[in-house]
């Protein structure tokens, strides 16, 4: 048996071995591991930022006080988060880049305003939508015991028409139908997914 | 614009991930020798790599470096799990995914060989890597990768043979 022949046997050998994962799930990954490796450099900018702020309110008269947006955490500083009510009913939550921490805040936010919600953030090892407690309607289904396009329309979008930013979003209370609330998940660059889950204690609070 | 680069990025790669995926998973496995595992290493090594994409698109032999992430994650998965106990043959798989058809005995050969031999075939069969690029990929000198290349082929001429031998009737 020559060299050739060897190699040609080995090759054989191996060659009913074929790699399943798909490709989206590789760039998913890649995808996350790129923004994990930003992540230090935008901590470090959004460090100078707010070293920055502060500074400039301790040298400026006057200007140490941002006044806080309506429905804001209501801190002093600069809330992560917003939630305004509106006299139509619809709840408006802005986010604020680079994500938000107080994910219970904003949750116990949207339940005073009578809104069955949870809010969770999306970490590496919590994929989305995998939210203990929770039992999220992952597709919109028309039929029995699913929702319809529709209905998640009218509870995020009401009569908003075309897309919603990247970094706020409507809830609108009225819309939701008894039984279910929904679920706010959060990444850590503060865009997030919507989604309409069964109301429960364990879930929604209610 | 932008928008067209990206795309334009996430074709290439997935042309490469197409074209080189099971050649990477046949290399990693010949020197891991758990198609589970080495399955995980690959799939890890090519999410880096597009993580990377613009650097790894224009290395020289973008397929090695995939192998040799996949080879890194190995040892570093290795040191990170020596301590647990080894459970031998106790646990292990009663037959592989659908996807895995090997010819059991031939790979045996090949597993047999110390693991140095096994990744230096592997590269040379499976990537067509010359002895330049393995010896890079595998951090040692030219000439020690055609002494193990000369002593693996060498003996899995030998076990080649014996194998062949068995199964002729004659």
């Amino acid at each position: 048996m020559n060299d050739p022949d060897v190699i040609s046997d080995v090759k054989a050998s191996y060659a009913g071995i074929h790699m399943d994962v798909p490709l989206d799930v590789i760039v998913r990954r890649g995808r996350r591991l790129r923004a994990q490796r930003r992540l230090p450099g935008v901590a470090v900018a959004a460090g100078i930022v707010a070293a920055l702020a502060v500074a400039v309110a301790a040298v400026v008269p006057g200007s140490g006080r941002a006044t806080a947006p309506a429905g804001s955490t209501g801190t002093g500083r600069q809330a992560a988060w917003t939630v305004v009510s509106q006299p139509n009913g619809g709840v408006r939550v802005a986010l604020r880049w680079p994500g938000i921490r107080d994910v219970a805040g904003l949750q116990d936010r949207l339940r005073a305003d009578g809104i069955p919600a949870r809010v969770a953030r999306i970490g590496y090892l919590r994929p989305p939508l995998n939210v203990p407690g929770c039992q999220v309607f992952r597709d919109w289904s028309a039929g029995p015991g699913g929702i319809s396009y529709t209905r998640w329309r009218k509870i995020f979008y009401g009569p908003h028409t075309g897309q919603q930013s990247n970094h706020a979003f409507w809830v609108y209370r009225s819309a939701i139908p008894r039984g279910l609330g929904v679920l706010v998940d959060i990444y850590y660059d503060g865009t997030f997914g919507l989604y309409v889950v069964k109301a429960s204690p364990q879930c929604t609070g209610t | 614009m932008r928008r067209q680069g990206v795309s334009q990025e996430q074709a290439d790669f997935a042309e490469f991930y197409a074209g080189s995926r099971d050649d990477c998973l046949r290399t990693v496995l010949a020197a891991v020798r758990d198609v589970d595992k080495a399955q995980d290493l690959v799939a890890e090594a090519f999410a880096r790599a597009w993580a990377s994409w613009r650097k790894v698109s224009r290395h020289p032999a973008p397929r090695a470096w995939v192998v040799r992430t996949a080879l890194n994650l190995s040892v570093s998965s290795w040191r990170r799990h020596r301590r647990e106990l080894p459970l031998m043959d106790h646990d292990a798989p009663a037959c592989g995914p659908a996807s895995v058809r090997v010819d059991t005995e031939l790979t045996a050969v090949l597993q047999r060989l110390p693991a140095r031999q096994r990744q230096v075939v592997a590269l040379r069969i499976f990537l067509d890597l010359d002895t330049a690029q393995t010896a890079e990929v595998l951090g040692i000198a030219p000439g020690t990768v055609t002494a193990h290349l000369a002593r693996a082929v060498a003996a899995l001429r030998t076990e080649f043979a014996a194998y062949a031998g068995e199964g002729d009737p004659s």
